[in-house]
């Protein structure tokens, strides 16, 4: 399960995420699901930001899972 | 960032943050940031980020760009020495008065059902972006142009980036519920109805004045125009079902409807605009407030609106309908004076604003308020004030 780490650069995430093979999911802990190679989504998530909280505590599912070595720099590998 | 430029830009964002919470960002040109004034630049930059793929990179001309969510920003490309792209200057996200908040909400929670605390983030987010009208940005994106470039340019000069759409366009475009400008209308209108004086607290955080609709032939002038003339119409019905009579808010309308037509900026109309709102606020609240019977109250506005015109007792009671013997009598026993005394009383009242808010000569003022002479005028004036009209003034100029 990866998560982000705390302090990283979003903008930065959301243009790596742009560089990924396939679709990069935010999963919130309350239960939302954040697609963050939509348009949408990347503004939703820009709202997540303001509550530090809901940001750590969500996980980041990337489809392709070659996609986490381009996201390495903003996840923190945690077991489940 | 060349000197000269850094300067004026500092400059620039001192100054508008005078009027506006507004943020001001520049990003290199591969959209990396460079600066944001915005305590919470990490967040609403993302914002932009969903845009900026749509930027034009040709064009030298302030660009307007806004996403189908109702955020729009302005946007300025700086050059360097040989011609080539530095950086671009952006000020936004700015909500316009397309979409309300609640209407941004609700587009989104068509499209997502997000658990409450991610709903209350986006409440938090949302409340972080100011309220400003296209016009006004527009305004400030050419002033933004000019600290960059030296150049002055006009509205019509601007680009406008096709609108990114964040949400699905067919959800867009065919709402269930109420557009939310037209809510958000309503809501204004309703502070008109009441004639409340705090109307303008109230309605800080509505703006209207544009709707999606392409309504000026692609005139940007003609089309604020339109918008504003229809707006007048709104109020104007507004402020009757306030209780003011449909005589002078009729006239009110004709008279804001030729001010606006006489605009030539945009800023113009704005002002047209706030004093439409202003006045008719105020004249209903005065319906209310006073004891006045309406057929006087219609007297007053008429004499009001008229002062510049050559009032007679048979032309006001033509105008609102009544004998002049009949209206006279009542006009004496509700305000204990006559429509002479009163005409007077109010050029007088207006003399005096022309005398302390503008350069415009006693010669002048006396013709504009229909005297016969300027010694006329003086002397009405100070057997009102105690003081000649160039006393007055100096009086006045001398205090402040």
């Amino acid at each position: 399960m990866y998560k982000l780490k705390s302090g990283v650069s979003l903008s930065m995430l959301i243009k790596d995420v742009q560089k990924c093979r396939s679709d990069v999911f935010f999963l919130s802990d309350s239960g939302d699901t954040l697609n963050l190679k939509s348009a949408l989504s990347q503004f939703i998530f820009a709202a997540t930001a303001t509550n530090p909280e809901l940001l750590t505590t969500g996980q980041i599912v990337c489809n392709d899972e070659a996609d986490y070595n381009y996201l390495a720099d903003y996840l923190v590998k945690e077991e489940t | 960032m060349g000197e000269n430029v850094e300067r004026n830009l500092r400059l620039f964002r001192e100054l508008l943050t005078c009027a506006h919470q507004m943020y001001f960002w520049t990003y290199d040109t591969q959209f990396s940031l460079i600066y944001s004034n915005c305590p919470s630049s990490e967040t609403i930059g993302l914002l932009f980020l969903s845009v900026s793929e749509n930027l034009s990179r040709e064009t030298d001309a302030p660009i307007l760009i806004s996403s189908n969510l109702g955020f729009t920003w302005t946007v300025n490309l700086e050059r360097d020495g040989c011609g080539l792209p530095l950086y671009y200057h952006v000020i936004g996200p700015t909500i316009t008065s397309r979409l309300s908040f609640p209407t941004i909400k609700e587009s989104i929670e068509k499209h997502r059902h997000l658990s409450p605390p991610l709903n209350e983030s986006i409440e938090i987010l949302l409340n972080l972006i100011p309220t400003v009208p296209i016009p006004k940005l527009m305004e400030y994106g050419l002033m933004l142009h000019y600290c960059i470039t030296g150049e002055k340019l006009t509205i019509s000069d601007f680009v406008y980036s096709e609108t990114v759409q964040l949400l699905p366009i067919e959800e867009n475009t065919h709402t269930q519920n109420p557009h939310g400008t037209w809510i958000m209308e309503q809501k204004l209108l309703n502070l008109i109805t009441e004639g409340n004086l705090n109307y303008k607290q109230e309605a800080s955080r509505l703006v209207i004045g544009t709707v999606s609709a392409e309504l000026g032939n692609g005139d940007t002038i003609r089309h604020y125009k339109n918008l504003n003339i229809a707006f007048i119409s709104s109020c104007t019905r507004a402020a009757i079902h306030g209780g003011l009579s449909p005589e002078t808010a009729y006239l009110l309308s004709d008279k804001y409807i030729h001010s606006t037509e006489a605009c030539t900026t945009l800023s113009e109309i704005a002002e047209v605009n706030d004093a439409m709102q202003d006045d008719f606020v105020h004249r209903v609240h005065a319906c209310k407030a006073n004891s006045l019977s309406p057929q006087i109250q219609q007297c007053c506005d008429y004499i009001q609106i008229h002062i510049e015109d050559s009032l007679t007792l048979f032309k006001i009671s033509s105008a609102i309908g009544y004998t002049p013997s009949w209206l006279s009598g009542k006009f004496r026993k509700e305000t204990g004076k006559t429509i002479s005394q009163y005409i007077a009383e109010y050029k007088i009242r207006r003399a005096k604003e022309l005398l302390i808010a503008s350069n415009t000569s006693i010669q002048e003022i006396a013709n504009q308020l229909n005297f016969k002479s300027q010694s006329h005028f003086g002397e009405l004036f100070r057997r009102h004030t105690g003081m000649t009209p160039g006393a007055y003034r100096a009086n006045r100029v001398e205090k402040h």
